[in-house]
């Protein structure tokens, strides 16, 4: 707007001062290595933050943990989800809910596609221990459950993984 | 150089800035949503049928089995003395009561002369008890301010 006004009155000379000052403070420019130092330091946190958590899960209104004092870390396990809309085995669903009950045409047998997807990760991780000779299968499941899941679909699902030789329960919660 | 501003001969940043703001910004939003998980380990459930699973060690031992309702949390000896039942408040159930009776038999039970419980507090609700409902059992079970109460929980299944 002023360099309107200066060409309007005709001085070429304060144009010429005022753009050729400009140009230096550009020139000058921000210096950015603190903002790098500051920018990587912040980068190298986070991600450490995102790795340290053993298990990224994540918690909405469909699956929310219940809040304890449990003082126990996570430890990575075969995950079993229990959230509002369904049972989710190692990140594949298996089973649907509604209402806090199982979505099936065959009630008898409501849980085989849960007894089967967990028998079948049973079998996945001894034939990896036996091939990379690693450590055998531990049977730890880490169960994350919904805080409004009835007790008797808890109960249920627990029931059929110790018939796919689960013997260790973890229930994760959220920390209070 | 191409674009960005660059002196001649320095490294052009502001690309390489861009990144790093985007992923900031990414990991932000992604650590803003992780929240501290803990993990509450419980003993192998038991398919029980009325009777207690492990008949070798209640003669040397009492055991106690908490039974939650949406009514009330109901406390039972394997000793005889009568089940007690605390009825839910306008607060919900009342887990600060539950841990002063607790903490009442284990005194009375472990006092010198008496043959002890089990560490293992025996945790049974009625199917339709939300989840968090038998967590906080669970947490009012595990200690109280004088120390350790219960810290194994075995959560019972009904026989299916």
């Amino acid at each position: 707007m002023s360099d309107v006004l200066d060409t309007e009155t005709g001085d070429d000379d304060a144009i010429f001062v005022k753009r050729k000052h400009r140009h230096m403070e550009e020139a000058a420019g921000l210096n950015l290595t603190a903002m790098m130092d500051v920018m990587t330091i912040l980068l190298v946190y986070l991600i450490k933050v995102y790795a340290d958590s053993p298990e990224n899960i994540t918690l909405n209104d469909d699956l929310r943990a219940p809040k304890s004092t449990a003082p126990d870390p996570v430890v990575p396990a075969v995950r079993v989800m229990i959230s509002k809309s369904a049972i989710v085995v190692d990140d594949k669903p298996v089973l649907q809910i509604k209402n806090g009950e199982i979505v099936t045409k065959d009630p008898a047998n409501q849980y085989a596609p849960l007894d089967t997807a967990l028998r079948k990760r049973v079998d996945d991780l001894r034939a990896i221990a036996l091939r990379t000779h690693g450590p055998d299968f531990d049977g730890i499941l880490m169960v994350v459950a919904d805080e409004d899941t009835p007790y008797g679909l808890l109960t249920g699902v627990l029931s059929v993984a110790g018939r796919a030789q689960f013997t260790s329960y973890r229930l994760t919660v959220q920390h209070k | 150089m191409a674009g960005g501003g660059g002196g001649e001969g320095e490294l052009n940043l502001v690309p390489y800035l861009d990144i790093m703001i985007n992923l900031v910004m990414f990991l932000l939003a992604v650590t803003a949503n992780i929240v501290q998980l803990r993990e509450a380990p419980v003993l192998v459930p038991t398919l029980v049928s009325g009777g207690p699973s492990d008949q070798s060690d209640v003669d040397k031992k009492g055991y106690l089995t908490v039974a939650v309702s949406p009514r009330a949390i109901s406390v039972l000896t394997s000793y005889g003395v009568a089940p007690r039942e605390l009825l839910r408040g306008p607060n919900g159930l009342p887990y600060g009561e539950l841990t002063q009776l607790l903490r009442e038999y284990k005194d009375q039970a472990t006092a010198p002369g008496q043959p002890g419980l089990k560490d293992a507090l025996q945790v049974v609700a009625d199917a339709k008890t939300p989840y968090k409902e038998v967590v906080a059992t669970m947490d009012a079970a595990r200690k109280d301010a004088k120390g350790d109460l219960f810290p194994g929980i075995q959560l019972a299944l009904g026989a299916q």
